[in-house]
């Protein structure tokens, strides 16, 4: 025992806590200042004695909770109205009521870990490995079921020799000198130390790379690429379904794709003629559609006015006026059928304008040739 | 000592006068020893339970959620009944640690160490259902609000998303409140330890504790600020689950009642547990002086006063619905009576409304037998009440063309026997290795463990100063 | 040991200045009143119905204080018990401010015009629970049951002051559960009966517990005011001290979140679902002005009580657990008000009319009428209750 490390302080054991607050209150008589009492649960009223008021730490919850707070419908507010808005349910983008129940979780959470981190980090200052009082013979009875009382070394009043006697009394069931801790080699003191954060960084980033890493070569492997492997029709693939292998299937005999109706006089122009009628009645806007359906299909080769001056000249052969006497002479079936199927250097227009929308291209046509060619009676 | 004199005085909660040193040593000692053979045997059977349910869960996993009974129109079955059960079994502890100690009712010093445990174990019990029910587990990640390539937030709207939120928090402050009190105990044990591994495991835990009082102080702080964030905190998560349902349009589901109404069905299920629980572990390990009748007679009274508040809420719930005049409301409640799952709705009454009506009587509530048959009877009510609050609510509601049947799978039933092996398996296990009564808390209110005058009217005195040993 | 013989036993008789301040509020109150009457009767009714439900409500709450302190076996709350008991004297009282009330039901209530009622299909099935009859039976059980328990509890107490026989303690722990049971269903009902029937074709689950919790905090906000003035003029015992306060302060904190908590929960899930029939309550209480009352109710019931009482010293000084108390009281009253004016057809128009002045008086009027009535029957505190000691002698 004949150490010659450094005494850094002293506890005494005292077996009930009346026995302690004796034993306090003779030390400070004495004079010790640097004195705190050790026991295996809190006393109360100790504080009172040893003239410590309550503990701050309310504050920091407080400050915690109100970032939470605030960060939350900071954060819900930019993720819901600014940066990704989707109206879910009509409801508002900013729905506050809707916030609430989250705003609320963070501020607990907030105040929670705050609160709990710096009551051991910052207020108390664990972990502290390097404890002297840790190595004390005595602490097995302090926290089983007696009470101390430590002084540190650095009161005027303590002195390696007389501590002993100073502390000495009938209640005092033992005295132990505690000794300076060689610090470790690998452990530091404090979480907050530098090799401790770096090693914190450390390790994060490497089970941030290998969750990362994993997570993109495993969505690979079954089961977790059946979502994407499916056994499903795909477009221009071959397909297990059927038994003869081909994703794209022909059509049913007999039946007649959605949105197609077949057009009878394909082939036959005087049939469209006698036989068609316009089926759009004529309104305004009708006529209002039409002179947009003509607009976009029909004026670049036949003219704004269907006089044929259309803007595509130099490559296409020129088109023919729509206020010739033939065209004013032919009913609506027969242009109709010029529309649908095509006609010499015309192209079949039935892909790019809608079966309804050709006869309303139709009656514009005709208020086209009515405006040349209007008849007196228009006039009067 | 006349009856009349002493009736009034409070009953002791610790029997036989201990001392403090034998408290540590009752409490340390199943941690001490090999265990016997009743905790191998019950350990194998949870186990067993619990590798089935891993594998089926697994299986689930491969082959998708086909493999359980959700199908049109009840797309929540299983996943979403044993998840709402087991976040209610937690609520108990939550609310034994952190409210029982904002009121001061030192009683609950023996047994909020277990409780909290429990809570811990059954908040990760019941988190694996919102993870397993989505179908693709491993994008779990999704439902936080992470920046992502598809440029995407999650829903705040939604009370889905408030659940990732409500059950996180829940789980990760149950776990900072626990820890807190144990650390502590975990110094006790540091001292007690006899190897030079359990030394050193056990001063790594405990942080270095030494039991200064400048330690102390901000423990108590910490201790308190914790108790009072957990228990409004205990309150939303109920209440946001019971928001899952409440914000829809369903029938049976959009009350307004539902959010105290679910919490307090959650203490009422989660205290039965807990006296399940406490009867086994008091009598296997002999700690009767311990958690005395006393201890498990209170508690049967708050099963009694939330199982009235239930059946309350179900009172309501049904004049409401009559009240209402709506078709649809009215006929919920009558199909939940008299439709193909009545007997669900019996034994939920029954065992939420009826039999925790002994209670009333002290000779059943300090029957050990019968209150262990009572506790377990009013989980199987809990488990039926979100039973029936979810497949009758969904299997018909407005299109009766629309109407189904649920029928659970074997997948389904194996799943929820596993989560009740994993339950009791960490119970087990957290049983061997950690102090199930806080060591702690029950040495500081037994007779003579604090000051004989509280010094709080002497004059205020010079602070001392800092000490660094 | 069971006597403490600082207390005595003896009622304190209240100044003659109080009696005095409370004729005079009540003449003028009833003048206010009765203008408001003539001007408008609709509005009288209305008002004159929340005036009812006000004092009603924290008697019955002040009532279950009583009965909840048996039921926990709470001691800090001892000393305040009587002062809840006497507190409880308001349900006698609001029995005589409900006559005015039965002869005003045609301009309350729609379905209790036939006319209507017929006409419409929904209030036709509702009318075998909504009508005249049996609203008069419902009432008249609910006052049985409140005013048997008023008088059971408070003959024990009082008897206790003459006899100290612990017996009457063991009869109160007895009495307590079925009551809270009773409470629990009696002032569900009532308010269904009284206040949401006035909008027939709504409801809302937690409109009846909601509406329960919120007379127990009235209760314990007026209790609060009551035992903190009583203290600042000195008329407590000594030893009713900052702990005592703190945990009355804190247990109001509590409860008043509580509520809140309630009310939020039941706004937000019909804003949430949005269904036409359920959110038109809301919004009659948004629009015409009404959203301005919603705010203060807001701020002045939720924010700043709970601000203010958040600490610990606040929770201790008394002049803050005063006017917190009148702020939690005049705004359970703003609530009353909120709940039933918009409901009613052309009150609906705006909040706020000089018409509405005399009503806040009378119940002032009427609860100081309560007070010195009851006060004078007994002591201020239960001075022979065998727990009183442990209840003094209560500290944090």
């Amino acid at each position: 025992m004949s150490e010659s490390r450094k005494v850094v302080g002293a506890v005494a054991l005292y077996p009930s806590p009346d026995a302690l607050v004796a034993g306090l209150e003779e030390a400070r008589k004495r004079g010790f200042t640097r004195l705190d009492v050790v026991s295996p649960y809190p006393l109360h009223g100790i504080d009172h004695l040893l003239g410590k008021g309550p503990s701050k730490l309310g504050y920091v919850a407080l400050v915690a909770g109100l970032l939470g707070v605030t960060l939350s419908k900071v954060a819900q507010w930019w993720m819901s109205e600014v940066d990704y808005p989707l109206n879910v349910g009509g409801k508002p983008l900013f729905s506050w009521p809707a916030f609430v129940p989250v705003t609320f979780e963070l501020m607990v959470l907030f105040a929670s870990i705050a609160t709990v981190i710096s009551m051991l980090a910052i207020f108390n200052r664990l972990p502290q490995y390097g404890s002297s009082l840790l190595r004390s013979t005595l602490m097995r009875d302090l926290t089983c079921d007696k009470f101390g009382l430590v002084v540190d070394a650095r009161d005027p009043q303590f002195t390696s020799g007389g501590i002993r006697a100073a502390l000495g009394g009938s209640a005092v069931l033992g005295i132990d000198l505690l000794h300076e801790v060689r610090p470790s080699r690998f452990f530091s003191e404090q979480i907050f130390s530098v090799r401790f954060l770096l090693l914190l960084v450390a390790v994060s980033f490497v089970s941030v790379t290998a969750t990362h890493l994993v997570w993109k070569y495993a969505g690979a492997l079954p089961p977790f690429d059946f979502m994407k492997a499916q056994e499903k029709l795909n477009p221009q693939r071959a397909s297990s379904i059927f038994a003869d292998g081909q994703g794209m299937r022909p059509l049913q005999a007999e039946t007649v794709p959605r949105g197609q109706l077949p057009y009878r006089f394909a082939d036959d122009p005087d049939g469209a003629a006698a036989r068609m009628v316009n089926p759009v009645p004529l309104t305004a806007a009708a006529l209002e559609r039409g002179k947009d359906r003509y607009d976009t299909n029909c004026r670049h080769c036949h003219g704004l006015r269907g006089r044929g001056k259309g803007s595509l000249t130099s490559a296409f052969p020129k088109a023919p006026s729509l206020h010739g006497i033939k065209v004013r002479n032919w009913t609506d079936g027969r242009i109709y059928h010029v529309l649908t199927v095509g006609q010499n250097a015309m192209p079949a227009h039935a892909r790019q304008v809608e079966r309804d929308d050709r006869w309303r291209i139709i009656h514009y046509v005709r208020a086209l040739q009515r405006s040349l060619n209007a008849p007196d009676t228009d006039l009067q | 000592m006349s009856q009349t004199a002493t009736s009034f005085e409070p009953v002791p909660m610790i029997l036989g006068e201990p001392t403090p040193a034998q408290v540590d040593a009752d409490i340390a000692a199943p941690m001490g020893r090999i265990p016997g053979k009743r905790w191998w045997i019950a350990i194998a059977i949870t186990s067993a339970l619990m590798s089935l349910g891993m594998a089926l869960i697994g299986y689930t996993v491969y082959t998708g959620i086909g493999a359980w009974g959700n199908n049109s129109p009840v797309y929540w079955g299983f996943g979403i009944v044993n998840f709402v059960f087991w976040i209610g079994i937690g609520h108990a502890g939550t609310l034994i640690s952190a409210i029982l100690f904002l009121f001061r009712q030192t009683w609950r010093n023996a047994i909020a160490r277990f409780a909290e445990a429990m809570t811990l174990f059954a908040v990760m019990t019941a988190g694996i259902f919102p993870l397993i029910h989505t179908g693709r587990p491993w994008l779990a990640f999704w439902l936080f609000p992470i920046p992502n390539d598809m440029r995407l937030w999650i829903n705040f709207r939604s009370p889905l998303a408030w659940d990732v939120f409500a059950v996180s928090t829940y789980g990760l402050v149950s776990f900072m409140f626990w820890y807190v009190g144990l650390i502590p105990d975990l110094a006790a044990m540091r001292e007690r330890a006899t190897t030079q591994a359990h030394r050193i495991i056990y001063s790594v835990l405990s942080w270095g504790w030494s039991g200064l009082n400048r330690h102390w102080r901000h423990y108590e702080r910490a201790y308190l600020l914790l108790a009072g964030l957990s228990t409004p905190l205990v309150v939303s998560v109920h209440t946001i689950v019971s928001f899952d349902f409440a914000t829809s349009i369903i029938p049976g589901w959009h009350a307004t009642i539902f959010p105290p109404y679910f919490v307090v069905g959650a203490v009422f299920s989660g205290f039965a547990m807990v006296v399940t629980v406490l009867i086994l572990l008091r009598q296997t390990f002999h700690m009767e002086h311990l958690i005395t009748i006393k201890h498990l007679e209170n508690m049967n009274k708050v099963i009694l006063a939330t199982g009235m508040i239930v059946g309350f809420a179900y009172c309501i719930e049904l004049f409401t619905a009559w009240y209402s005049g709506e078709p649809y409301e009215r006929f919920i409640f009558w199909n939940r009576i008299t439709g193909p799952y009545w007997w669900a709705f019996a034994l939920m009454f029954g065992c939420n409304v009826i039999v925790p009506q002994i209670h009333w009587f002290k000779k059943m509530r300090t029957s050990i037998p019968i209150m262990f048959v009572a506790s377990l009877l009013v989980n199987v009510g809990m488990w039926f009440e979100r039973f029936v609050i979810i497949t009758t609510s969904l299997h018909r509601d407005f299109l009766p063309s629309n109407w189904g049947m649920f029928i659970p799978t074997a997948v389904d039933l194996g799943i929820l026997l596993g989560s009740f092996g994993m339950f009791f398996s960490l119970v087990l296990i957290f049983v061997r290795v950690l102090p199930v009564i806080s060591m702690t808390e029950v040495k500081a209110v037994m007779p003579g463990a604090q000051l004989s005058h509280h010094p709080g009217h002497l004059p205020a005195r010079q602070p001392v100063e800092d000490v660094d040993v | 040991m069971t006597t403490p013989t600082a207390i005595s036993p003896a009622p304190v008789l209240m100044p003659r200045s109080l009696r005095q301040t409370a004729i005079g509020i009540l003449v003028v109150g009833h003048l206010l009143v009765a203008a408001c009457a003539l001007a408008d009767l609709d509005r009288f009714f209305a008002n004159w119905l929340v005036l009812f439900v006000f004092a009603a409500t924290i008697g019955i709450g002040a009532l279950f204080l009583v009965a909840l302190e048996y039921v926990v076996n709470a001691r800090w709350s001892i000393p305040f018990r009587r002062l809840s008991e006497h507190l409880a004297g308001l349900i006698p009282v609001s029995l005589l401010l409900a006559i005015p009330l039965f002869l005003g039901m045609h301009h309350l209530y729609e379905w209790t015009h036939a006319d209507v009622v017929a006409a419409d299909p929904i209030l036709t099935q509702k009318s075998a629970y909504l009508n005249i009859p049996f609203f008069a039976v419902r009432f008249a059980l609910y006052y049985l049951i409140w005013l048997l328990f008023y008088r059971l509890f408070t003959r024990l107490s009082q008897e206790q002051d003459r006899s100290g026989d612990e017996a009457l303690t063991r009869r109160g722990i007895k009495l307590a559960p079925p009551f809270i049971i009773l409470f629990a269903f009696t002032m569900s009902f009532a308010a269904i009966d009284w206040m949401m029937s006035i909008t027939p074709h709504w409801f809302s689950t937690m409109f009846g517990p909601s509406a329960a919790v919120g007379g127990i905090v009235g209760g314990l906000a007026l209790l609060t005011l009551v035992s903190a003035q009583l203290k600042i003029q000195g008329m407590l015992p000594e030893r009713i001290g900052p702990d005592h306060f703190y945990n009355l302060g804190a247990l109001l904190f509590g409860l008043n979140t509580l509520w809140t908590y309630m009310s939020f929960s039941e706004f937000m899930l019909i804003w949430y679902s949005n269904l036409p029939l359920e959110m038109t309550w809301y919004l009659q209480r948004q629009e015409h002005g009404w959203s301005l009352v919603t705010l203060l109710l807001v701020f002045g019931r939720f924010v700043i009580p709970f601000l203010a009482l958040l600490s610990r010293p606040s929770k201790m000084n008394l002049n803050r657990l005063r006017w917190v108390s009148i702020l939690l009281l005049a705004t359970y009253g703003l609530h009353l008000y909120w709940v039933v004016l918009p409901g009613i057809p052309h009150l609906h128009d705006g909040p706020f009319s000089w018409m509405d002045l005399g009503f806040p008086l009378t119940a002032i009027g009427y609860g100081l009428f309560a007070w010195i009535w009851r006060s004078s029957r007994a002591a201020l505190v239960a001075a022979r209750d065998p727990r009183l000691e442990s209840g003094l002698s209560f500290h944090l």
